[in-house]
C-alpha cells in the first residue's frame, strides 16, 4: 500500500489497526458531544482531553497538529476579527478602538464557534491521518454505502497525482512557447483556458475506455458483493460503537431534557 | 415512476467513468487558478460539466463526491458538500433549458447558480462557521455586519456578491471546454443533446 | 458448435448508414489465436466490441446475422453474463485500470468482487492471474505506480481473474515497448495451451503472425482473406493486402521478394519468424550456387 493518500499516514499507531466503522462511529461521539454540550469549554476540553491524547496514541502528533493548525488558525483568526471588531457599537461593549468595538455577546458567539470548529477539524483530520481511504471505503461499502460512489472517491486519489503531472506538462509546454503568466485580472482568466483546453480533451479520449474498464469488471451489475482482504472487526469494537450511539442518544436527552421550559 | 426512470438513465458507466476526471478537473483548475493570484476559484467547472452532459442528479453525485474527496486533504470542506451538490444539480437544470448552447446563455447559467447557492451555503456556512470563512473574503461579512446586518443577511449578501465573480466565468468555460468535445465522444454522454445544437 | 462463431455478421453504429464490418463469418475453438489485421478502421475494434458485447450493448449499434460466444449471443445477453466468457484488452495501459482499489492485488480482485464470488475463490482467481501475468512481486504496489508494459499485465490479469473462455487483444500491444510485447505474446501462448480462444488485433502483424492459427483481413469492414498465415501472407495475395493496407511481416515480405529474385526456394513454405526464415534462406543460397 502507499505510504500516503491524501491526508493518510502509514504508522504502526493504536489507531490505525482499529475498524474505520469504529474510528467513525468515535468521531461522530465526540463532535456529537461537541456540539450538545452546554458548556463554551467543553469543545476545548475534548480537543485537549481526549482528542490530542488519541493523535499522540496514534502516533501521528507532529502530522496532526500540523494538519489542524494550517486549517484551523485562518479560520480562527478571520473568526476573532469579525466577531470581535466588526460588530456594532453597544452599551455593552468592553472596549472601543476607532471605529471598532468589542462585543462580550459576539465574543462568546465567537468562542463556541471555534470550540466547535476545532473539534470537527481535529476529529476528521484524525480519522483521515489514520485511516486509509481504500479501507474506510470498503467498510462503509459493506455498510450499505454505493460501492460506485466508493469506486469515484478511490479512483480520484489515484488519478489525481496522473492529471496533475498532465497539467504540469502542458504549463511548461506552454511556458517554452512563450505563454505569459500575469497582466490584467481578464488576461489572467484567459490563460486558464489553454491549459483547461488540453488537459479536458485528455480527459474526454480517456473516458470511453474508463467506461469500458468498469463495464469489463462488472463494477455496474447489481447485487452483493465479496472482498479479497477482510477487515477486522473484533467484539469489543461491534460493543463499543453501541456504546458511542447510547452516548449520544444519551447527550441529545439530556439537552433536550434541559432545554425543555418546565 | 418517471422521474426514477430519467435519473437511472443518466447513470451510466461512461457517467461514472467521468465524475472521477471531473472531481480532477475541478481539483487542477482550482490550484492552477490560485496560483494566477485571481478573485475566482474555479474549482466547480467539472461539476458544471458533469451536470451539463450527464443530467442534474449526476452533477449533483460529482459536486458532493467532490467535496468529499476534498474532504480527505482538508476536511474543513466536507460540510459544504450540499452546495456543490447544488451547484452540479442546478448546471444539470441549466442546461436542460438550453441555457449552455451559446457563450451569452452561460452567462445567464452562471448568474442562475450563483444567486441560488447562496441558499444553500448561508445555512452552513453561518451555523457550523460563525458565518466566516479562512479568507479575505471574510472581511466583507464584517463589514455587512458592521453597518447592522444580522450575521445570517451579512454571510447570505456576502455570498451573494462573490458568487457571480466565481460562477459566471466557470460557467462559460464549462460551456467552452464542452463545446470544444469532438462530436464522437460528446455523443457518448447521456445528456450529450444538452451542449451540442441539433445542426452543428 | 464453435467456441466462437460468426455468420454473416453487419455490424452499424447509430446514425451510421455504411456498415462497420459487413458480412462477416468465422469460426473459433478453444485454444485457437486469430490475429486479425487491417488498417484504422477496417473494423478490428467492431469485431472486438461485437465479440465482447460492448458492440450493443454500449455503442447502442445494430448487428444483423448470427453470433454465439461461449454459448451466449453477445448482442442480447445481459452484458453482465458476456463479460463473464468474453473478455477485453485494449490499446491504452493506464485507461484500463479503475483505481477502484490502491493495490495490483486489490484491482485484479475488483472483478470477482464485483461479482459477489466467495472469498476463497476471488484469492484463487487472482493467484492465478497473478502467475500467469508474472506479477507477484508487484502485488502490494500501487496499480498506477507501473510502468506502461506491467500496467498492460494488470489490465490483462484484470481480465483473466473474471475467466473468459476468449479474450480479445484490441491493439493490446501498439504501445508496448518490444519487451513488453514478448511479455504479452508469451502469456497468449500460456492461455491459447491452457485452452482459451484469442483474439487479437494489429495493425502491423509482427511476431503474433508466428503464434497465431487463423488470421483474417479487414478491409473497410469486409472481410478480404482468411486462413492460415500461410494462405493469407502468400504472394499470390499481395494485391489484397497492399489494397488493404496491411504489410506482411518483416521475414514473410524478405521470402516473398527473395522468392521473385531466386533467392528463396520455390514450394518452400513462408517464414513467419526468423529462425524459419534463416533456414529457407540458407537452402535458397545453397540451391542458387
Amino acid at each position: 500500500m502507499n505510504e500516503s493518500i491524501a491526508l493518510y499516514r502509514e504508522r504502526p499507531g493504536a489507531l490505525h489497526g482499529r475498524n474505520p466503522a469504529t474510528k467513525l462511529a468515535a468521531a461522530l461521539t465526540i463532535l456529537a458531544a461537541a456540539f450538545l454540550a452546554p458548556w463554551i469549554a467543553a469543545p476545548f476540553a475534548l480537543f485537549a482531553g481526549i482528542i490530542v491524547p488519541l493523535a499522540f496514541a496514534g502516533r501521528v502528533a507532529g502530522a496532526f497538529l500540523k494538519a489542524v493548525f494550517l486549517l484551523y488558525l485562518p479560520f480562527a483568526f478571520f473568526l476573532f476579527l469579525i466577531h470581535g471588531l466588526f460588530h456594532p457599537s453597544t452599551d455593552a461593549a468592553l472596549w472601543r478602538v476607532w471605529i471598532f468595538s468589542v462585543q462580550p455577546e459576539a465574543l462568546r458567539f465567537a468562542a463556541g464557534v471555534a470550540g466547535r470548529t476545532l473539534v470537527m477539524f481535529s476529529v476528521f483530520v484524525l480519522l483521515f491521518l489514520t485511516t486509509h481511504p481504500g479501507r474506510l471505503m470498503q467498510e462503509l461499502q459493506n455498510r450499505g454505502v454505493s460501492g460506485l460512489a466508493a469506486y469515484v472517491i478511490c479512483a480520484t486519489l489515484q488519478i489525481l497525482p496522473l492529471i496533475r503531472e498532465r497539467a504540469r506538462t502542458i504549463q511548461e509546454a506552454q511556458t517554452a512557447r512563450g505563454f505569459a503568466v500575469g497582466g490584467s485580472v481578464l488576461h489572467r482568466l484567459r490563460a486558464v483556458l489553454p491549459l483547461l483546453g488540453p488537459l479536458f480533451h485528455g480527459v474526454i479520449l480517456d473516458v470511453e475506455d474508463r467506461a469500458l474498464a468498469l463495464e469489463a469488471r462488472a463494477v455496474m451489475r447489481k447485487g452483493k458483493r465479496t472482498f479479497l482482504t477482510e477487515i477486522p472487526d473484533p467484539r469489543w469494537e461491534k460493543i463499543f460503537r453501541r456504546g458511542c450511539l447510547a452516548a449520544v442518544a444519551a447527550m441529545a436527552v439530556a439537552r433536550g431534557v434541559a432545554a425543555w421550559p418546565w | 415512476m418517471r422521474l426514477g426512470g430519467s435519473i437511472k438513465k443518466d447513470f451510466t458507466s461512461v457517467t461514472w467513468a467521468l465524475m472521477p476526471l471531473a472531481i480532477c478537473i475541478n481539483i487542477v483548475a482550482g490550484q492552477a487558478v490560485s496560483m494566477l493570484k485571481l478573485p475566482v476559484y474555479l474549482d466547480s467547472v467539472g461539476t458544471i460539466l458533469a451536470g451539463a452532459v450527464c443530467g442534474p442528479w449526476a452533477g449533483a453525485v460529482t459536486g458532493a463526491l467532490s467535496n468529499i474527496v476534498w474532504g480527505l486533504f482538508s476536511p474543513d470542506a466536507l460540510p459544504f458538500f450540499p452546495v456543490a451538490a447544488w451547484i452540479g444539480f442546478i448546471a444539470g437544470y441549466c442546461a436542460i433549458w438550453g441555457l449552455f448552447k451559446t457563450w451569452w446563455k452561460a452567462v445567464i447559467a452562471g448568474l442562475i447558480i450563483a444567486v441560488t447557492t447562496p441558499f444553500v451555503a448561508t445555512p452552513i456556512v453561518v451555523y457550523l462557521y460563525g458565518g466566516v470563512e479562512g479568507s479575505g473574503a471574510s472581511l466583507l461579512t464584517g463589514v455587512l455586519i458592521k453597518s447592522g446586518m444580522k450575521i445570517t443577511s451579512a454571510a447570505f449578501f456576502k455570498n451573494l456578491m462573490i458568487e457571480p465573480l466565481d460562477k459566471v466565468p466557470s460557467a462559460v468555460l464549462a460551456f467552452i471546454l464542452a463545446r470544444r468535445m469532438p462530436r464522437r465522444f460528446a455523443a457518448r454522454f447521456p445528456r450529450a443533446e444538452n451542449v451540442i445544437s441539433g445542426n452543428a | 458448435m464453435a467456441l466462437v462463431s460468426l455468420r454473416g455478421a453487419t455490424c452499424r453504429y447509430p446514425q451510421n448508414k455504411t456498415p462497420a464490418l459487413s458480412d462477416l463469418s468465422l469460426d473459433l475453438e478453444a485454444g485457437e489465436i486469430l490475429l486479425v489485421l487491417g488498417a484504422s478502421g477496417s473494423g478490428k475494434s467492431t469485431l472486438c466490441r461485437l465479440l465482447c458485447g460492448f458492440f450493443t450493448h454500449f455503442y447502442k449499434g445494430a448487428c444483423e446475422g448470427e453470433a454465439s460466444v461461449c454459448g451466449l449471443d453477445p448482442r442480447t445477453a445481459p452484458l453482465c453474463d458476456v463479460i463473464q466468457r468474453a473478455g477485453m484488452v485494449f490499446q491504452r495501459p493506464e485507461t484500463q485500470i479503475t483505481g477502484a482499489r490502491f493495490s495490483v492485488r486489490g484491482e485484479i480482485a475488483c472483478g470477482p468482487e464485483n461479482l459477489g464470488l466467495p472469498r476463497e475463490e476471488i484469492a484463487r482467481r487472482v493467484d492465478e492471474a497473478m502467475g500467469l501475468t508474472r506479477l507477484e512481486s508487484l502485488a502490494d504496489r500501487s496499480p498506477f505506480s507501473l510502468s506502461g508494459g506491467e500496467k498492460q499485465r494488470l489490465a490483462l490479469a484484470s481480465i483473466l481473474a473474471m475467466r473468459p473462455g476468449l479474450l480479445v487483444l484490441d491493439e493490446a500491444a501498439s504501445q508496448l515497448d518490444p519487451a513488453g510485447e514478448n511479455d504479452l505474446l508469451e502469456v497468449m501462448r500460456t492461455l491459447a495451451e491452457n485452452g482459451t480462444a484469442l483474439v487479437a488485433t494489429a495493425c502491423l502483424p509482427g511476431k503474433a503472425a508466428a503464434l497465431c492459427h487463423t488470421l483474417l483481413v479487414l478491409d473497410q469492414g469486409r472481410p478480404v482473406l482468411y486462413g492460415t498465415p500461410r494462405e493469407v501472407l502468400a504472394a499470390d495475395k499481395t494485391r489484397i493486402l497492399d489494397a488493404a493496407q496491411t504489410a506482411r511481416p518483416l521475414c514473410a515480405q524478405a521470402a516473398v521478394e527473395g522468392s521473385a529474385m531466386g533467392l528463396w526456394p520455390k514450394n518452400a513454405p513462408l517464414p513467419l519468424n526468423v529462425e524459419e526464415a534463416a533456414e529457407g534462406f540458407q537452402a535458397g543460397e545453397k540451391h542458387a550456387f
